[in-house]
């Protein structure tokens, strides 16, 4: 049974209180992309965990909530789980990597093109700079071999570039946690030098495999924030940063597209065809995940301090004890505030 | 030099041809449709490659497995050769009708059996000058092969809307009974044989009797903690194979890693090129392992599970020694593995009841009847190849009928083909003589004198390469940096010493 896997779920759990049931955290972990999972990880800060166990199976979590109770880490009641004072004591005492500080939610789409597109031209510069003409590429991903194609083609000066990308590399991982970095290096590839496997890694260090994976996360997280932040230091990351894509669901995206011809929701939802509370959804999804948007169209100033400070009173990001303090406010306006009060 | 001489060095950079390869080329050139069986590693898809050249058009090559293809495209890419695609279900569809409206532009063109029921892609290669039609493992093609595919059967029928052009089925292992069903299956006329032999005389071969898993797994740590590799491991299960890496991790055999199927396609990678840079010494795997591996100088194969026919065996033994040095095959086997073996070789074909039912619910998708009735992938391949088989016939009554005949067929098949393989693991004879007999060849005497044969013929172990203690080791451990700096060539020591490996090789 994976250890690393008892410290997610009781992360997860820790955040969620009694609020949703556990099958919440099933579908973040997997990435489902539904309206209520992506809200769902707005509002209880899981931006950590989105989609960082793609494959997790029923049989997986259950096993893993049955470790949990085994150790008396959590009680479950009914539907929902309460992490005891053992349990938050057992992630205390954890150590690293914490998911604090990951955001893995913000490049869910980004960083496997990413980390292939970095991977191989790795390869390719170090096969170039020991003048070595033929090798198998480490990756078949057809996309990512055109896109580094053109991408080598464009270089004038390929030395230089090789140089860049090292020099790149070197200055962003100093400041990153070791042993992420030395597990991180261990799987690039390049001439002579062949890239480690997860499971490799996981049997050499004695590491947890699934820990492995969020090492590695953390570091592509961390280059993919300073390619987009700090462009003019990290040029070459920047370039090949793949563009990003919003991951809204599809329905929100068709909302967003009559919300910004100002058609006010109500219409929205008469021209869809759909409930309006779906269209409040939407609305939270976008708000979640577009920094610009203008909150203050829906939440007065002097109501948005109500309700933040109504929420600290509370401790509690429940919808029904905030509504509850301040009873002017709809359940709309608080769930749009208090979800996406991390983006701004 | 002669022309086909020229084009060997011209596109392939070699110097000579290998055994069968000229003779095969020649008589693709003369018009001749050409049955290949020539034994892996000796340079197949050379033949078709270079053939290619010669003739104007598209040379087609049909390849039963999506990794094998995969692997022959970079492999060509590799050498030079950009003309070259694959048409696949790992495609997206974009990425298909990309590949479609480029025909024009590629030399080669890979396909699976699958891809050629597809109306659209076989309208858009009736267009096309098909120059060359490959078909590739074309065992395949026969029940008593080892690998028989249903697909593969309707290649004949694709051969003709192509309007029978010029083919060459290849294969590395083939008996007269699988030959014979090649050549009626694709319809091929005058067929010319290419037939090599299927012995390597520097494989020695050693088969051991033990009486249980522990003596096994004794056996062959003790042969691995005396020998060097670079060698494979075969198991039968993706688990035991995991389990016995660990075994050897524990022996203080650090290059060992596990391979299968159900790994990530990244991972597949790494460890495939792990081990031929030498990075990994030992890999415990499944049949998985093995094509697209080009490694010359592998010492040992070891069968902790013995494949489930002669075919199989043959060729992962012949894994060993391809740089022509003395290598061994060694195998162990207790009484349980005889059961598990006539298990495995018969568990995914369906039962009776199975095929009545999916071809008489024509309406429940594959996914539901998987999940209603558990059976495996496999399975489900070969229950779908029989619905899409017999679609079009009038009565379903006769369809059922002809499926389940078929399955029985091949179940019948299958038994035999694992009998042979215990009857060779259990004789008391040559088992060079043996091997060499069930594909049609005698053994010729004079090889045998100059290495050692087999267990049978009291042979002694060739002298491998014994293990050095400095062997054991583990790799040094160097920081993040330093191993950054070496990967872009920034490390002044070896950069320095790369310099000179590469102007003494200037001077040479």
């Amino acid at each position: 049974m994976s250890s690393f896997l008892s410290y997610l779920l009781l992360t997860g759990f820790s955040n969620i209180g009694q609020e949703r049931s556990a099958s919440s955290l099933y579908h973040i972990l997997r990435g489902k992309k539904s309206a209520q999972s992506i809200q769902d990880t707005h509002l209880f800060q899981l931006h950590a965990l989105f989609r960082t166990i793609p494959k997790l199976s029923r049989t997986m979590f259950h096993e893993g909530i049955a470790v949990l109770e085994k150790n008396s880490w959590i009680d479950t009641d009914e539907e929902t789980v309460i992490v005891t004072p053992a349990g938050q004591n057992h992630v205390a005492l954890m150590p690293q990597p914490t998911t604090s500080g990951l955001r893995f939610f913000d490049i869910q789409a980004e960083w496997l093109p990413f980390w292939r597109r970095l991977t191989l031209l790795v390869q390719v510069f170090s096969h170039d700079q020991h003048n070595v003409k033929t090798y198998y590429p480490i990756q078949r991903d057809e996309n990512t071999l055109r896109w580094v194609k053109g991408f080598i083609r464009e270089q004038t000066d390929r030395t230089r570039a090789a140089r860049q990308c090292a020099d790149e590399l070197t200055r962003a991982l100093r400041q990153m946690d070791e042993l992420n970095v030395a597990l991180f290096v261990e799987q690039l590839s390049g001439w002579k030098q062949t890239g480690k496997t997860t499971q490799q890694l996981s049997q050499e260090r004695r590491i947890d495999p699934l820990e492995v994976r969020f090492r590695l996360y953390h570091v592509l997280s961390e280059l993919l924030l300073l390619a987009e932040k700090e462009r003019q230091h990290f040029p070459f990351l920047a370039n090949i940063r793949p563009a990003r894509a919003t991951p809204l669901t599809q329905s929100a995206k068709q909302t967003l597209a009559l919300y910004t011809q100002e058609i006010p929701l109500e219409e929205i939802a008469k021209r869809r065809q759909l409930r309006i509370s779906t269209i409040e959804d939407h609305i939270v999804e976008i708000a979640c995940s577009l920094p610009s948007f203008p909150i203050e169209k829906h939440i007065s100033t002097d109501l948005q301090k109500k309700i933040t400070h109504a929420k600290e009173e509370v401790n509690s990001v429940r919808l029904k004890a905030v509504k509850e303090r301040v009873p002017e406010a709809t359940y709309f306006q608080i769930r749009l505030l208090l979800s996406s009060a991390n983006q701004r | 030099m002669d022309r086909l001489q020229f084009l060997l060095q011209k596109h392939f950079g070699y110097e000579s041809f290998r055994k069968g390869q000229r003779e095969v080329v020649t008589a693709v050139l003369s018009g001749k449709d050409t049955l290949a069986v020539l034994p892996t590693g000796t340079g197949k898809s050379l033949c078709y490659q270079m053939a290619g050249y010669e003739l104007a058009g598209l040379v087609l090559i049909v390849s039963p497995l999506l990794s094998l293809m995969q692997d022959q495209v970079e492999h060509i890419k590799v050498r030079g050769e950009k003309r070259v695609a694959a048409l696949n279900s790992f495609l997206t569809r974009e990425e298909k009708y990309r590949v479609l409206r480029n025909l024009r532009n590629y030399k080669f063109l890979f396909l699976s059996p699958e891809m050629l029921q597809n109306e659209t892609v076989l309208s858009a290669l009736m267009e096309m000058n098909v120059a060359l039609f490959v078909i590739d493992e074309a065992h395949c093609i026969s029940q008593w092969g080892k690998d028989f595919r249903l697909d593969y059967k309707r290649l004949g029928e694709v051969r003709q809307s192509l309007g029978f052009p010029r083919t060459l089925a290849l294969s590395a292992t083939a008996t007269k009974q699988v030959r014979e069903d090649i050549t009626k299956t694709l319809r091929l006329g005058q067929v010319h044989e290419e037939i090599a032999s299927v012995d390597r005389p520097n494989i020695s071969i050693f088969v051991e009797e033990v009486e249980n898993e522990k003596e096994k797994a004794q056996s062959i740590v003790e042969k691995i903690k005396l020998f060097h590799g670079p060698g494979i491991l075969y198991f039968s299960s993706r688990r035991k194979a995991e389990e016995f890496s660990e075994i050897l991790r524990n022996h203080g055999i650090s290059k060992v890693a596990a391979y299968h199927g159900a790994m990530a396609q990244e991972d597949r990678i790494l460890l495939q090129q792990q081990f031929s840079h030498g990075e990994l010494e030992w890999v415990c795997a499944t049949s998985a392992f093995g094509m697209g591996i080009h490694k010359e100088d592998v010492r040992l194969v070891i069968h902790y599970h013995f494949p489930t026919s002669m075919e199989g065996y043959l060729q992962e033994m012949g894994r060993a020694g391809r740089d022509g040095l003395q290598s061994v095959a060694y195998g162990c086997f207790t009484k349980d593995d005889m059961t598990l073996s006539m298990v495995l070789a018969t568990g995914d074909l369906p039962e009776d009841y199975l095929i009545r039912s999916y071809l008489t619910e024509s309406d429940v998708s594959s996914q539901d009847f998987q999940a209603k009735t558990q059976c495996s992938e496999v399975t489900m391949r070969i229950l779908h190849s029989l619905r899409e088989e017999g679609d079009g016939s009038a009565h379903l009554a006769d369809q059922i009928n002809e499926a389940v005949a078929t399955i029985r067929g091949l179940r019948q098949a299958k038994v035999q083909q694992v009998k042979t393989i215990q009857n060779w693991i259990t004789s008391t004879t040559c088992r060079r003589a043996t091997l060499l007999s069930y594909f049609g060849e005698s053994l010729d005497t004079t090889d045998k004198l100059k290495n050692p044969c087999c267990d049978q013929c009291h042979s002694q172990w060739p002298d491998l390469a014994k293990r050095t203690r400095a062997a054991n080791e583990e790799a040094e451990t160097f920081s993040w940096e330093k191993r950054l700096q070496a990967l872009f060539g920034l490390n002044e020591k070896e950069k320095k010493e790369h310099e000179r490996e590469r102007s003494s090789r200037t001077f040479a």
